[in-house]
């Protein structure tokens, strides 16, 4: 087998850093995956908002007459268990996972990336206070914690937030919190902090181009994590509580009927691969786009 | 972008004809060996000078099929068989057998995870179909010629243990576990200490004269060169600039490139890793100029040399310079 | 220092970080609305016996004796009582360990018999057309929750060919072997995705390194490059990498148990959850935490004995 493998390259010189300016610049660069990935999330997006207008029929109300009835053009996607229109309640069920998700990220990264630009900040006892409680989150296993804490608080998706808000902070809290220490440390920072350049400035064009880039790539990786564990959850009966339509719970509720009426849990499982896969392509496309 | 076709060489054991190297990214494509024409004669130690970027090492590896990731080679390459006749060659075929490489970083060229004494008995290994014992006595005899000590007890020595030089050695030896006959030497002493400069230069020559074999040696720095090369050839921007039998070069450069190299730097005991002293930079290798590539650089620039052709002229008395005009350039003998 | 000093001294470094644990898990359960007693009592028991039963259950003492006692239990192997069947928290579990632990192994077996060719592959091949479909593969693969990929095979394999059971664990060995195989295909396709881009990020990173190129400098390549040079290089990447996952693992390990019906840990974990039953979900949660650590710990000192750079003397 011949390999197409790679020797190093002589070193051209010290590695620069992406100015801010750059980094505005790249928007019109990206690969076509990124496009398609952030067109996925955006229909589900305004599905999300539209949802209730969307649905033809009441995703919570039962109907039970009706129950498993077979796609037709009354129902595309046929009737659940209690007869509800199976279409409505993935659309309005893309309201709840996406929504709760999004969530799911967005507070871990908010108190995270406050949390660590502190401890970069402030430095000192701040900084080894900080990095102390992160480790000892970090070294019990997130899931289990998140388990231990839904059943503790009950069901629901406060409890889940609460849960990822305080497992994932640790992340975005590195992130940030190395990057100011690198920084920091740079010789011409240094030169540039002694002479009286604002603070504000070298966050501004040193410390935000790098961070924003790579927490966007985790975070957007992160919501997918999130609605996952979301549905995952709420499969085994901890997360969303029911009625609510969540992809979880719906495919939980088909399981039984998985021979016959399989659309009960192949249709919610589509709808979250494909947005999974619209996440995923925004999140790789970042990636590639970044690295080169 | 050919020279003349026949150099001074009656049969070389290495024959490189209008090489060009190309690295492809998604935008842009870059050509940073531009055309480059070498010969190598059997038992012959060519140097090959100049400073970083100029090509060198790519030069080298692409003889030996070793390009970085995105880079492909075009051009006539050709190594003697056994009969004498250069035949085109499998760049994979020829590294365990006729030609291998010394690599310029000791620090990280051994794997971390094989004793030293079991990866040099690995070419025996693999292409004379030893046994794992006879392979390890061929290795053992392997340090002991490139001066390891104690070599029977060092074989078991993992590479974290040696010292930059021993490893340097070590890399030696594995380089000459395929009884190959042409060695390329990428800058083999460059991240040594000055005394284990020496010490490795020496071991080099003497290693190619006992084994009649050929070597091509690249550097930045171009004095040492001259306690080890027959022949030297100069690259700057992707070219050979000059070439010459390596006293005369010395004596009488035939470029500016030359001229400026020699100049800039004490002649014996170097200890400057960066070139001191010829002002400007080299030219970009996305956008190399028309013309001369040198002329923002030349001290003896004059009108014409920005469209002037940029390749080496006439091999006479195994000399030729790219240069077009006619300088009479002191060297430093 | 010796081998069994190295290793004694990694294990002592771990004792406060389990008792962190321990005290988290006792007071996860202390700010947990609801009353214990009055769950062990019953709904209808009358103020005086759960009064009685607080007291019983140690719950009218002040918090440090309640975290002591807990504490000194854990260390004797001693969990608790289960509100639910009265039965030693450690017999619950207990009983519970072997079918994980075949979803586990089998799962794990599953995942580097797919990760470990499919992710150096693609390394070796970079950009190439096998580059990219692992790539893409694993990339839609990381979008597919555990208990969905579960119910696909059920639904595409089991209901149509008969072949497997849907579910449970059977009685025999050869019946357990024959009720996991779904199930551990679906732990291992769960945790493909990530093995195989951490795989081939090291291989790549081992591939780009000068040694190998040292190595095909003198004719070595294909196979005695792989397994002379890639493999000892990454086997440490790769131990810390499934070391990693271990959380992941377990997690999905809950949510397959519940997808099969198996009757393991994970199962007993989430029964245990929706029958608020605390001295058991402090059992399953203090025994997951232990085995991440336990994990952790194994990972960093076989990592530390096999790497011919650490200094351990005999």
């Amino acid at each position: 087998m011949t390999a197409n493998l790679v020797s190093t390259v002589e070193a051209t010189g010290a590695p620069t850093e992406p100015d801010l300016d750059v980094v505005r610049s790249r928007w019109k660069d990206m690969p076509t995956k990124f496009w398609i990935g952030t067109g996925i999330v955006g229909v589900y997006a305004l599905i999300a908002v539209f949802a209730y207008w969307l649905a033809p029929y009441d995703p919570v109300e039962p109907d039970v007459v009706n129950r498993l009835a077979s796609p037709s053009w009354s129902h595309l996607i046929g009737t659940d268990e209690l007869g509800r229109d199976v279409l409505s309640r993935l659309l309005v069920a893309t309201r709840i996972d996406l929504t709760v998700g999004f969530l799911g990220a967005f507070f871990p990264m908010v108190v995270g990336t406050a949390l660590g630009a502190m401890a970069g900040y402030f430095g000192k006892w701040v900084d080894v206070l900080i990095m102390r409680v992160a480790d000892i989150v970090q070294a019990f296993p997130a899931y289990i914690l998140i388990i231990a804490l839904v059943f503790a608080f009950g069901q629901g998706a406060g409890t889940i937030l609460i849960a990822f808000t305080i497992t994932v902070w640790v992340v975005y809290a590195r992130l940030i919190r190395d990057e100011i220490l690198r920084v920091r440390g740079l010789d011409y920072v240094q030169a540039a902090r002694a002479a009286g350049v604002p603070s504000w400035r070298i966050i501004g064009r040193h410390i935000l181009p790098n961070t924003i880039s790579q927490t966007v790539v985790y975070f957007t990786t992160d919501v997918l994590y999130a609605i996952l564990a979301i549905a995952s959850f709420s499969f085994i009966g901890l997360g969303i509580p029911l009625p609510a339509p969540e992809w979880g719970s719906m495919i939980e509720g088909g399981q039984e009927f998985l021979r016959d009426n399989w659309w009960l849990t192949v249709a919610p499982g589509v709808a979250l691969s494909i947005l999974g896969l619209g996440f995923m392509l925004i999140g790789d496309g970042l990636d590639d786009r970044l690295s080169e | 972008m050919t020279t003349k076709v026949d150099q001074t060489i009656s049969s070389p054991l290495l024959s490189v004809r209008d090489l060009h190297v190309t690295f492809r990214s998604k935008h842009t494509e870059v050509t940073p060996v531009d055309g480059v024409d070498l010969e190598v004669a059997p038992g012959e130690i060519l140097g090959l000078a100049g400073e970083s970027g100029s090509g060198k090492s790519l030069t080298l590896r692409a003889i030996l099929g070793l390009l970085p990731r995105g880079g492909s080679a075009k051009g006539d390459l050709r190594f003697a068989g056994d009969n004498g006749e250069l035949v085109p060659y499998d760049p994979a075929a020829v590294r365990g057998s006729g030609m291998s490489m010394v690599f310029q970083e000791p620090m990280t060229a051994l794997n971390p995870t094989m004793r030293v004494g079991d990866l040099i008995a690995l070419g025996a290994q693999i292409h004379q179909g030893m046994s794992k014992a006879d392979a390890m006595t061929e290795a053992v005899d392997l340090m002991r010629e490139v001066g390891i000590p104690v070599p029977e007890r060092r074989a078991r020595s993992w590479p974290h243990e040696l010292s930059g030089g021993l490893r340097q050695r070590v890399m030696i030896a594995t380089a000459l576990s395929t009884k190959p006959r042409l060695l390329l030497c990428d800058e083999p002493t460059t991240a040594l200490d000055v005394t284990v400069q020496r010490q490795i230069l020496s071991l080099l020559r003497r290693l190619a004269e006992e084994r009649q074999m050929s070597m091509i040696f690249v550097t930045h720095d171009l004095p040492v060169l001259a306690s080890i090369a027959d022949r030297i050839a100069v690259m700057y921007a992707g070219r050979v600039v000059e070439i010459n039998d390596s006293r005369e070069l010395f004596r009488r450069p035939k470029h500016p490139y030359t001229h400026a190299l020699m100049h800039s730097a004490p002649v014996i005991d170097v200890t400057e890793e960066r070139l001191v002293g010829i002002e400007g930079r080299p030219p970009d290798p996305r956008r190399f100029p028309v013309g001369c590539r040198f002329a923002d650089r030349c001290s003896f620039v004059a009108d014409g040399c920005e469209d002037a052709p940029y390749r080496l002229g006439e091999i006479v008395d195994s000399s030729g310079t790219a240069c077009v005009r006619e300088l009479d350039l002191k060297g430093v003998r | 220092m010796g081998r069994y000093a190295f290793v004694v001294k990694r294990l002592l470094l771990i004792v406060p970080l389990l008792m962190v644990i321990v005290l988290l898990v006792f007071l996860l359960l202390k700010v947990t609305p609801g009353d214990p007693a009055r769950l062990v009592a019953g709904l209808r028991a009358s103020d005086e016996d759960v009064a009685e039963v607080r007291q019983e259950l140690g719950l009218e003492d002040p918090v440090i004796v309640q975290y002591g006692n807990y504490l000194g239990g854990v260390v004797q192997g001693d969990f608790g009582y289960s509100y639910r069947s009265r039965q030693p928290v450690i017999d619950v579990i207990g009983a519970r360990a072997a079918p994980s632990l075949w979803l586990a192994m089998g799962g794990l077996l599953v995942a580097l018999a797919i990760s470990l060719p499919l992710g150096i592959w693609a390394a070796v091949r970079r950009d190439a057309w096998v580059d990219q479909a692992v790539r893409w593969l694993s990339l839609f693969g990381v979008t597919m929750p555990a208990f969905w990929v579960g119910l696909m095979l059920i639904m595409l394999v089991a209901l149509p060919t008969g072949w497997f059971p849907t579910g449970g664990f059977g009685d025999s060995a050869t019946e357990h072997l024959h009720h996991m195989v779904l199930p551990a295909l679906t732990l291992g396709i769960s945790l493909s995705p990530i093995q195989i881009r951490s795989l081939r990020s090291s291989t790549i990173k081992v591939l780009e390194s000068d040694y190998v190129q040292v190595g095909r400098s003198i004719g070595v390549d294909g196979l005695p490059l792989i397994r002379k040079f890639v493999i000892r290089n990454t086997i440490s990447a790769t131990i810390t990498l499934l070391a990693i996952e271990t959380s992941f693992l377990l997690f999905s390990m809950v949510i397959i148990e519940s997808t099969f019906n198996i009757p393991g840990l994970g199962q007993g974990m989430v029964h245990a959850a929706s029958q608020r039953d605390f001295p058991a979900i402090q059992g399953y949660t203090l025994l997951f935490a232990l085995i991440v650590v336990g994990v952790y710990l194994i990972a960093d000192i076989v990592n530390a004995l096999i790497d011919p750079r650490v200094e351990i003397s005999a």
